[in-house]
């Protein structure tokens, strides 16, 4: 069978920076956990509820919750900053 | 897709979908049952990724169509519809008549955040079955669609049935043969069909935009084979819509505007003979419940015909006062929004449906000029709206002069 060089239509590969990230907590007791609801429906249910249930399970500090209306636009920066110092995070929800 | 962006360390916990359009409470045994994982994934970082896919610049592919058309739908270059083999020849001449170098990055393309580089862009036209002088077009569209204020990271992403339209307008309509005229949204023109499909072909292959994964449509659209249209400036009865977005700024062949719309909806009217009348139908259409517009608010765009148009125009109005007269008029009313969606609608904008009453009416856009108006297509009594995804703003970008 006869063949045809045909160009990558890929493009070039991505750039190769990684985002830092914080590293993970070794124990959750004490842990400050954030619960961010990304805006989807039922979002603040899941993650706060979520954090709920790690801080009777797991004896983590009293979440603290926040959230943005639109989850196709980015979180504001106030928010974020709210977050900082925290040990981890749970983000929700992709449906 | 968090790996594709660089956050490798992102841990996912999944749980059976839906998660919304329940009561909350019917979610909690589930939440119960994944909080040991979710307790896992907070200590415990995902294994690095392995090293990506390598991909070749050149491949050895079968002569014959039906072997390259199955090769192509292996390397998962296909969008389902036969292509263009790219060979280097093909992509070349594309290149050369472009005026620029093929090793140019364009931009880089969500949500892979792989490198559009103008030989890629060329390789994906070239398999639309864009003739090389389409080339600039194509890069405009590209443009456009990656400025950040596009939004093409939720637009391709979304459950939504999303996609870029690429309106052209300008000299460049007449110099490359788009029809602007009867049947602009549909088949038969290797332009529109071109340029349409080559954007979208970008998207898939250097954006890696793919179906049931990072593309989470829940049904698409036939709007994800080919949207482009061109505006019909001949049977403009006002200034243009390339005049109004300031299209050939710079001297160039004319511009490009990306709209991330809906499919087109129709506005059937032969019976109306005045404004007041086509407006009332347009702004009839445009205050549909069940479009994103509704509470995540942006733009929608007015696809007049030139019949309506004109009798539009015939009765005094200009581009911004029918642009008020829709602002004012296209309405919805509270009553037909279920609760649940009224409670989300008030916590989405505050400032549209906080302080609305039970029995009150909400605009469907919050300016007048959120309303974009062009006129396009042939003879008929049908005009268009084209909802958008909402948090996305049209961009116009110039088609560049051959350098």
């Amino acid at each position: 069978m006869s063949s045809v060089q045909v160009v990558d239509p890929s493009g070039s590969e991505p750039p190769s920076a990684h985002v830092a990230t914080a590293a993970r907590p070794s124990v959750l007791a004490g842990a400050h956990i954030g619960a961010l609801d990304n805006g989807k429906p039922n979002a603040d249910h899941v993650v706060g509820r979520l954090a709920r249930y790690l801080r009777r399970r797991f004896d983590t500090q009293e979440p603290m919750a926040a959230g943005k209306a639109v989850a196709s636009q980015p979180c504001p920066d106030e928010v974020l900053v709210g977050f900082r110092g925290f040990d981890a995070a749970i983000v929700g929800v992709g449906d | 897709m968090a790996r594709q962006e660089g956050l490798e360390s992102l841990a996912v916990v999944t749980i059976p979908h839906p998660i919304g359009g329940v009561e909350p409470e019917r979610l909690d045994d589930m939440l119960a049952a994944a909080v040991d994982r979710v307790a896992e994934a907070l200590l415990t970082a995902p294994a690095a990724a392995a090293a990506g896919e390598h991909h070749l610049r050149v491949h050895d592919a079968p002569g014959d169509v039906l072997g390259f058309l199955s090769f192509a739908e292996e390397h998962r270059f296909s969008d389902g519809l036969p292509l263009v083999p790219p060979t280097a020849e093909l992509v070349d001449r594309a290149v050369a008549a472009s005026g620029r170098d093929g090793d140019e990055l364009v931009g880089v393309v969500t949500p892979a955040n792989r490198g559009a580089t103008v030989r890629a862009v060329a390789a994906n036209a070239v398999m639309a079955g864009c003739p090389p002088a389409l080339l600039p077009v194509v890069l405009a569209a590209v443009r456009a669609a990656l400025e950040p204020r596009f939004n093409l990271q939720a637009l391709t992403t979304t459950t939504h049935p999303v996609t870029p339209l690429v309106i052209v307008h300008g000299p460049v309509v007449d110099e490359l043969g788009f029809n602007p005229a009867a049947n602009t949204f549909g088949q038969g023109n290797r332009a529109n069909a071109g340029v349409g499909r080559a954007l979208r072909l970008v998207l898939q292959n250097i954006g890696e935009a793919r179906p049931g994964e990072t593309d989470r449509a829940t049904h698409g659209g036939p709007t994800k084979y080919a949207y482009c249209i061109a505006e019909n400036a001949a049977a403009s009865p006002w200034p243009t819509f390339h005049d109004d977005r300031g299209g050939g700024s710079r001297g160039s062949r004319g511009a490009v505007t990306v709209v991330g719309g809906e499919g087109p909806h129709n506005v059937n009217d032969h019976g109306s003979t005045s404004a007041a009348g086509i407006l009332r139908n347009v702004a009839g259409t445009m205050a549909t419940l069940g479009c994103n517009n509704v509470y995540l608010r942006g733009q929608m765009l007015l696809v007049l015909s030139p019949e309506h148009a004109e009798v539009v125009a015939r009765d005094g109005h200009d581009r911004r006062t029918v642009q008020q007269d829709l602002a004012a008029r296209a309405r919805v009313d509270v009553r037909g929004i279920s609760p649940g969606n009224l409670e989300r609608f008030r916590a989405t904008a505050p400032h549209v449906f906080g302080d609305v009453p039970a029995d009150g009416l909400v605009p469907m856009v919050d300016h007048p000029e959120d309303v974009l108006l062009l006129v396009a297509g042939g003879p008929g009594k049908h005009s268009v709206v084209v909802p958008t995804f909402g948090p996305t703003v049209a961009v116009t970008a110039d088609v560049d002069a051959v350098q």
